[in-house]
């Protein structure tokens, strides 16, 4: 049995992690490993705080969908990461923020969800905290090709100490103030400004564009206070999660929305606080001709119905018990998808040139009676055949024929997002897209027999892991990305305790073929 | 020995000393009794204040409070609506042991009495030596029931003895203990805040506890139009005006109107600090500051807008954690640690075991058994802390709803009125906004959880889920 006692790295999460803790002055202490703690912490640093103009406005466009800050002003950096639009054109960002230093400079990294090209990107800063906000002078540069832009913004000497707001505005016109009405997005991104230090260290944190994707992590170990001195040389891994069944690639590091290494161990010099994104992506579902496959060899479809108005676009059928939102029925059109089992189909032959339509995951199929638009279809073990075929509209669709009738269409029903049958439509509200996406299949170390299947139990700041091959590295990280450990295991348990109380880690336990295994563990004490 | 006091031998208890008794005599020998303050707003969220993350609305005298007192992050009122989060708060019984576990209006004016046999904290700080008084709203008895504030521990009462009648903020009258007093027009907070200032000033120097359960924010969103309105004139954009319903009165900003009654409380707040330290009494009084249950979007209140980023689930009435966290604030100059934070898992009925202790009272001093557990060597940093291996909660509206948090895990079960109810489990540590249910994943875990649910549930006459 190993066992291991964290003695070397000392992380400013660590002291503000116990149950009571008292006021600090630090800026380190600002952040902690709770997350309520820290909001109390950061919501009491100015007892009197200004309070902002909310714009009237309307939300279009694209929105922010990474934001990190980086440069010698950073004491902490921004790291806010949101895969879905906001649902308001206004939006505060304050959970995430950034400690900064005044008379020193930083960037605001941003990727948005569209080439920001188009967009005319506006800064407003309220350094001495009267609620007004003044026009940041320098201009923010966009990179079409990773649609990101990088907004430059100094500090001045004279800013106030406390809680103030970068505003960012995204529209496509130049707006005449910060509190302009706006056709666009605002983000007003929460900031403190501290005290300046003598420190000669950095504040380096690594985070994932999508936790489901992949995990990054910093290899390097800190100073005593969680930095690294400027000059240093830092190693940072990206992970990806082998556990996915979607075919998943590591598109490279991104720091200000450039890509700066496409290397997942990637090593630099400490020059400045840095926030790193490791960019995973799952591989794009590829718009295809339907093919049937069997259970044994399956080729799994999205479904996406091919209408093209503003409501009805983008909708793919889905399947599940689990309703809710905007839904009533079981099997449904629904927008976003995404590659889980409710979204997946593949074709089974029914004889006669038609198919059984199989739901992955339940491997029910859909089914319904031949009643045009009153009948809700949903799925079962038993199904309906269906035609697929060319719908003949110049969009390439296809139509889905009950039985390969050619007036009873399967249509996406308007406003209910309900499966039905219908006689008209075709290319629109009949009209489907076959989207054809990849899922791993099983290799022989992904057989159960042969790969790692631990598990582990973090109680206390007691770690337990168990199910271990008997050769496996095991490496225990903040969730910020710090490394607090990095062990050989020679059995099949490892043991040991964490000095420090930590409320999250995530082991990082890989084996001798190379394939490894995330776990997030809470301790189930604090 | 009176054997009704373990009518409820699993009531939360994890106990981790046997040293009860030595510590409460450590915590009475040097406390020197203190005064209590414990202001009780109505239906104010977790999110409505700048320390719990509020990014709108200005309260610079409870950003003071908490950097001179202890706040806690995982507070949560005894359910989530009013009459029976106070009246759990006030009999020190969970809302499945407690006689009021609903909102029932009486009508003419006044909500059923709390039970005359159960004694309650006013009656406790009574029997102790103080001068106790109730200002705000009572709502748990109403007039002639026997169970007004005054018949239940309280020498002193101004305010609503109504929950309806505190619907409005410019009532015909208020009760000056059992006796109307015309207003005039006159806002009912400023009232109700003037007598609570008199209260502490008359007993400087004697010890007193006062009930202070101020309305703000509870609809409806009216107020003097003054220089703290006019702090927010013109700052939010208003979509959602409201207009009079019978019930709330008209705001046709209500937006601005709930971010100025939220400073306004705060401006209350802040002058109660004032007068204690102006009284040279504020090392010798606990004050604490909390809510009765989670945020209303009632009269024209906008709850998503103003809590930023939605750190909870659910609203007032649910028993998600958003119906039920709560801000709680403990300041006591000189004994709780300034700038203190903790996440000592605690609830409303909790309080009536921390001022035993406190008290140096008996934890027998009454017949029937508290149920939870005195948080008073965390505010005092003395003595060891008892956890809870549970918190129970009940509601008995829209169709019915319980909950159990037992450590990380939550039990929510729902539309318990028609029979099949639902469970949703979650867990709080990992997935404070309850987004998962995991209640699938972990059946074992529903099934252990279900059996506190059902055993701390004791049949009601009077509440019984909606059925």
């Amino acid at each position: 049995m190993n066992k291991f006692f964290k003695s070397l790295f000392i992380i400013p999460l660590v002291a503000s992690a116990l149950p009571i803790a008292a006021a600090d002055t630090t800026a380190d202490s600002y952040i902690t490993s709770d997350p309520f703690e820290t909001m109390v912490r950061l919501g009491r640093i100015s007892e009197n705080s200004p309070i902002y103009q909310m714009p009237a406005g309307s939300a279009n466009g694209g929105y922010i969908t990474s934001a990190t800050t980086s440069g010698n002003a950073i004491i902490y950096p921004l790291g806010y990461v949101k895969s879905s639009a906001p649902s308001s054109y206004f939006t505060i960002v304050s959970k995430e923020t950034s400690l900064l230093i005044a008379g020193e400079s930083f960037e605001l990294n941003a990727t948005m969800s569209v080439d920001p090209s188009s967009y005319v990107i506006t800064a407003y800063t309220d350094w001495d905290r009267n609620g007004i906000y003044e026009k940041e002078s320098q201009t923010a540069q966009v990179n079409a090709s990773t649609r990101s832009f990088v907004q430059p913004i100094t500090i001045p000497e004279t800013a106030a100490l406390g809680k103030t707001r970068v505003r960012i505005r995204v529209e496509s016109s130049t707006p005449s103030s910060a509190d302009a009405s706006i056709s666009g997005r605002i983000y007003d991104f929460v900031v403190y400004v501290m005290e300046a230090s003598d420190r000669t260290d950095c504040f380096i944190s690594v985070t994932s564009n999508n936790n489901e994707l992949g995990t990054a992590l910093i290899e390097t170990a800190p100073n005593e206070a969680g930095r690294y001195e400027i000059g240093s040389q830092v190693t940072v891994k990206a992970v990806i999660n082998e556990e996915s069944e979607t075919v998943i690639d590591f598109k490279g590091w991104q720091e200000g929305g450039e890509i700066v290494s496409e290397e997942a161990v990637y090593t630099f010099t400490v020059s400045k606080s840095t926030s790193l994104i490791a960019v995973f992506e799952a591989a794009v579902p590829q718009l295809a001709t339907p093919e049937v496959s069997t259970a044994e060899n399956p080729i799994w479809y999205q479904i996406m119905n091919a209408h093209t108005s503003e409501t009805r676009k983008e909708r793919y059928i889905a399947y599940d018990t689990n309703i809710g939102g905007d839904y009533t029925t079981e099997l449904r059109v629904e927008k976003p998808a995404n590659q889980t089992d409710k979204f997946l189909w593949r074709l089974e032959d029914a004889g006669n040139n038609q198919v059984y339509i199989v739901n992955r995951g339940t491997d029910l199929r859909i089914s319904g009676s031949k009643v045009l638009e009153t009948v809700n279809f949903t799925a079962s073990a038993t199904g309906n055949r269906f035609e697929i075929a060319p719908s003949g509209n110049a969009n390439g669709s296809y139509s889905i024929k009950y039985e390969g009738d050619n007036s009873y269409l399967l249509n996406a029903k308007d406003g209910v997002w309900s499966v039905v049958l219908y006689n008209a439509g075709i290319g629109t509200g009949s009209g489907w897209y076959f989207y054809k996406v990849s899922i791993k299949t099983p290799t022989a170390i992904d057989d159960e027999t042969q790969s790692v299947a631990p598990r582990a139990r973090l109680y206390d700041g007691h770690l337990t892991v168990t199910g271990l091959d008997g050769r496996n590295r095991v490496r225990v990280i903040s969730l910020s990305g710090q490394l607090l450990g990095d062990y050989l295991a020679t059995d099949t348990t490892f043991e040991g305790d964490l000095r420090y109380s930590e409320r999250f880690i995530i082991v990082v336990i890989e084996s001798e073929t190379g394939k490894t295994t995330s776990l997030k563990l809470l301790d189930s004490k604090l | 020995m009176n054997t009704s006091k373990f009518i409820y031998p699993a009531s939360g208890l994890l106990l981790t000393s046997g040293m009860c008794f030595a510590q409460e005599r450590d915590a009475v020998a040097t406390t020197e009794r203190p005064n209590v303050i414990y202001l009780l707003c109505d239906d104010m969220g977790y999110s409505d204040i700048e320390a719990y993350g509020q990014q709108m609305i200005s309260t610079p005298n409870l950003n003071r409070l908490v950097n001179q007192g202890m706040t806690f992050t995982q507070f949560y009122a005894s359910t989530a609506v009013s009459a029976p989060s106070r009246a759990s708060l006030m009999t020190g019984q969970h809302t499945g042991h407690t006689k009021i576990r609903g909102n029932k209006e009486i009508q003419p004016e006044g909500q059923e009495p709390l039970d005359p046999n159960v004694e309650t904290l006013g009656n406790l700080f009574q029997k102790n030596g103080y001068v106790t008084g109730c200002f705000g709203k009572w709502g748990m008895g109403y007039p002639g029931s026997g169970g007004e504030a005054n018949d239940m521990g309280f020498d002193v009462f101004y305010g609503y003895n109504c929950q309806r009648k505190a619907h409005s903020y410019y009532p015909e009258y208020l009760w000056n203990n059992k006796t109307k007093e015309n207003q005039n027009g006159r806002y009912s907070q400023d009232a109700i805040h003037e007598h609570a200032m008199k209260f502490i000033e008359d007993n400087k120097d004697k010890a007193f506890f006062g009930y202070f359960t101020y309305t703000i924010p509870h609809a409806e969103l009216r107020q003097p139009q003054d220089s703290i309105v006019d702090m927010y004139k013109g700052k939010f954009q208003e979509p959602k005006p409201w207009y009079n319903d019978g019930d709330y009165g008209t705001a046709t900003d209500p937006r601005t109107q709930f971010a100025a009654m939220i400073t306004r409380l705060d401006t209350y707040v802040g002058q109660i600090i004032d007068k204690l330290e102006e009284l040279g009494i504020a090392e010798k009084t606990l004050f604490i500051f909390t809510s009765d249950n989670g945020p209303h979007n009632e009269g024209g209140a906008d709850p998503t807008f103003f809590n930023t980023e939605e750190r909870l689930r659910g609203l007032k009435r649910a028993l998600y954690e958003g119906g039920m966290r709560v801000p709680y604030i403990a300041y006591w100059p000189g004994t709780i640690q300034p700038g203190s934070i903790t996440d000592l898992m605690a609830a409303g009925w909790d309080m009536m075991p921390t001022f035993v202790e406190l008290l140096g009272e008996s934890p027998n001093w009454r017949d029937e058994a508290m149920d939870g557990l005195s948080i008073l060597p965390t505010l005092t940093g003395k003595g060891e802390q008892q956890q809870h291996e549970f918190l129970y909660w009940e509601f008995h509206e829209e169709n019915g709803r319980q909950a159990v948090r037992a450590g990380e895990w939550k039990l929510i079960r729902q539309n318990i009125k028609n029979g099949n109810p639902t469970h949703e489990l979650y867990n709080i540590d990992e997935d404070p906004h309850e987004d998962n249910n995991l209640a699938n994943t972990y059946p074992d875990k529903v099934e252990e959880l279900k059996v506190i649910m059902d055993r701390e549930h004791t049949p009601s006459t009077i509440f019984n889920f909606g059925r």
